[in-house]
């Protein structure tokens, strides 16, 4: 390049350095950078911090052992019952919350298809839940859940045969309790994207069906569910990322209890850190959560990328 | 298979009435098709005789069953949508075998009835492949699969071929008619295309704001219309209508035309209408023959515009400010701005009354349908 063909292009950077941050994957990178360094450094920075913190011994009742880098809080962590139990606890969760969100927000939305008056207050009921903050969420049912004074049992002293309890105390009761209001907030995500799917499906396809016979369920089972597939599988597997990592309804209602019934993986990991004050080994459970989370992650990619390219999507 | 009865049926949306009483009869085994302007109701006809919608009044009888509030599942008739409606996450095969399906049929049976369907429409090599892999045609044959697997007491068409280039049309149109003499079943079509209505139908049923205007064979309501719009609806080019008032001539009457009060027009003599009264004379295109070079007619017009199909063209004539479409076929078309003769062919007129409705020979008034409607 000559010093005047240079001169016409003002701004560039000379040589060979200039050239690759102006052209191909170094400009893409360099208009990347102010993302990428605010993203490691809040993302990246504490998660190598974390990862390094689940080789050392930063315990509170072995002030001495700090520094002692090894594997053995990972030697540990597969004989731990505690930790398998929670993340026994954690898929249950999970799975309740999941199945329950599905259940009901697909009911919401079948119901609410077809509203023509009061459309958007119905909708808006449905979507109420949503932008209430899990705390004020874990707050509002722990107050409804209380075995003395709490509304649920209230209603249920007008109900023969079944006798209210302290739901949150029983270890019977108090996981499925915490999924119902997990459910109660989450469950609008799924609701809002299944009225969009609803929305999609052409009407012909039902008018098809009425005329081949199909009866309302078999409407469902035929038209509704197999063109619902792709939005099911990728909201099964949001709801399941967002029921694996939820932390404040458990903290709050039961902290983990009673006796351990209730502790999930994240909260066990709380309160390793800040109750035992083990935090090296905490953040070996944390590393834990984040390799299921992964495990969900490219679930869920794999689906988007098969919904992509059409594999499931209408004619 | 059943004859199809549509009794006073009429059609209000909100406070809007879409259909006015219509009466129609369908004979066992036959084709009638639904003809109209886009609005006209021919479609929510057929959706009301499908369940899709609830006729307001009147009734509607499959056989002799009134199948009025019956839902479409119980009504027992199959139908293909314009859109073909295809249920996209299943295969060709699934789609034609859905009707047998919900009728419980078990797997064995129903690949038995689907193999069958799909050889009478040439599909046997796509069973295995999903609506989104094959052309529009074979979509549409596919939506005609699933109709023709089960033995329906009437099959419905809602303009299945409008969504087709012309080529396939033609094609389908003649499957859709070929289907129909082998099947020997009732049908239904409902479509905006004239020349698919002349070409598919046994009957045809002219409809226009939701009233029926004419219900005949493609040959009656070609040539005996029932008013000025049948008239100008069927046929293509469209016929001539000269609206004008009948004026004496000497030893007959003639009509001077609105357009070009210069011109008279001669009328047949046994047509009984009196001097000052306003009519339409209709002339297919056809049936104006033009002479070339100008001379010796009583009409002569000034070629304007023509459209060439090839073997078939159509010249438009300018008669002093009266527009004239004539078709000339296997002869090369006039230049434009040449004067040339135009001759009506002996006994090729049809005339109109006032009130648009066709008068026959010797019958000033006529018992007619009366179209203004009392409502």
């Amino acid at each position: 390049m000559t010093r005047a063909q240079r001169r016409k292009r003002p701004g560039t950077l000379p040589g060979r350095f200039g050239r690759l941050m102006t052209e191909g994957p170094g400009f893409a990178l360099l208009m990347l950078a102010p993302a990428l360094l605010v993203l490691g450094f809040v993302i990246g920075l504490p998660m190598v911090k974390a990862l390094m913190l689940s080789f050392d011994t930063i315990a509170l009742r072995r002030p001495a052992a700090a520094g002692t880098y090894g594997l053995h809080n990972y030697v540990r962590l597969l004989s731990d019952p505690d930790a398998w139990g929670a993340v026994l606890r954690s898929a249950l969760y999970m799975l309740g919350t999941v199945a329950g969100s599905i259940a009901l927000a697909l009911s919401a939305a079948l119901l609410t298809r077809r509203v023509v008056r009061f459309r958007a207050l119905s909708r808006l009921a449905f979507l109420l839940p949503w932008t209430v903050p899990a705390v004020v969420t874990a707050l509002v049912w722990g107050v409804m859940y209380d075995g003395n004074f709490g509304v649920i049992n209230r209603l249920l002293d007008h109900i023969p045969f079944i006798t209210g309890r302290d739901w949150l105390i029983d270890r019977q009761t108090a996981l499925p309790a915490l999924i119902l209001a997990q459910v109660w907030n989450e469950f609008p995500v799924a609701y809002i994207f299944f009225l969009a799917g609803l929305h999609s499906i052409p009407d012909e396809l039902y008018e098809a069906a009425k005329i081949d016979r199909a009866g309302a369920f078999a409407q469902f089972r035929f038209i509704t569910l197999p063109q619902l597939r792709y939005i099911i599988a990728v909201i099964v597997i949001l709801l399941m990322i967002m029921g694996f990592k939820s932390f404040p309804i458990v903290y709050i209602l039961t902290g983990g209890g009673p006796a351990g019934a209730t502790e999930t993986l994240t909260v066990l990991t709380y309160n390793t850190a800040f109750r035992t004050l083990d935090f090296s080994y905490s953040a070996t459970l944390g590393i834990l959560a984040v390799l299921v989370s992964l495990v969900l992650v490219l679930g869920y990619l794999r689906v988007m990328t098969r919904a992509d390219t059409g594999k499931g999507g209408a004619v | 298979m059943a004859d199809v009865t549509f009794k006073g049926v009429e059609k209000t949306f909100g406070n809007l009435k879409v259909i006015h009483g219509v009466d129609i009869d369908i004979a066992d085994g036959e084709l009638v098709v639904f003809v109209g302007p886009s609005g006209c109701g021919k479609s929510t006809l057929l959706r009301m005789l499908a369940g899709l919608e609830e006729n307001t009044g009147g009734e509607i009888l499959i056989g002799t069953d009134v199948v009025n509030g019956l839902p479409p599942k119980d009504r027992d008739i199959a139908m293909v949508f314009q859109n073909y409606a295809l249920y996209p996450h299943m295969t060709v095969a699934e789609n034609i075998g859905f009707p047998l399906r919900m009728q419980g049929l078990t797997a064995a049976e129903r690949k038995k009835h689907v193999v069958r369907a799909a050889e009478l429409l040439g599909l046997e090599s796509y069973l295995e492949r999903y609506p989104r892999e094959l052309s529009g045609g074979q979509r549409q044959r596919v939506a005609m699969g699933r109709a023709i697997v089960r033995e329906p007491r009437a099959f419905l068409f809602d303009e299945p071929l409008s969504n087709l280039d012309a080529a396939l049309r033609v094609q389908m149109r003649k499957e859709v008619k070929l289907l129909h003499r082998r099947l020997e079943a009732t049908m239904i079509f409902v479509t905006h295309d004239q020349v698919e209505a002349m070409t598919l139908a046994d009957r045809i049923v002219v409809l226009r704001d939701g009233r029926v205007e004419q219900i005949g064979t493609p040959e009656d309501v070609y040539r005996r219309p029932a008013s000025t719009f049948v008239a100008g609806f069927i046929g293509s080019p469209p016929i001539n209508l000269i609206a004008g008032t009948v004026r004496p001539l000497p030893g007959k009457l003639g009509l001077v035309p609105d357009a070009n009060p210069a011109l008279t027009f001669d009328l047949p003599e046994e047509f009984d209408f009196s001097s000052g009264q306003h009519i339409t004379l209709g002339v297919r295109p056809e049936n104006l023959v033009l002479v070339s070079p100008a001379g010796k007619q009583e009409l002569e017009g000034k070629v304007v515009f023509c459209e060439s199909s090839g073997q078939e063209s159509a010249v438009t004539l300018d008669l002093g400010g009266l527009q004239l479409v004539s078709s000339i076929w296997g002869e090369e078309a006039p230049l434009i701005g040449n004067m040339v003769g135009v001759e009506i062919r002996a006994g090729e007129v049809l005339l109109f009354d006032e009130r648009g409705i066709r008068v026959d020979p010797g019958v000033a008034e006529q018992e007619h349908r009366d179209f203004t409607d009392a409502e």
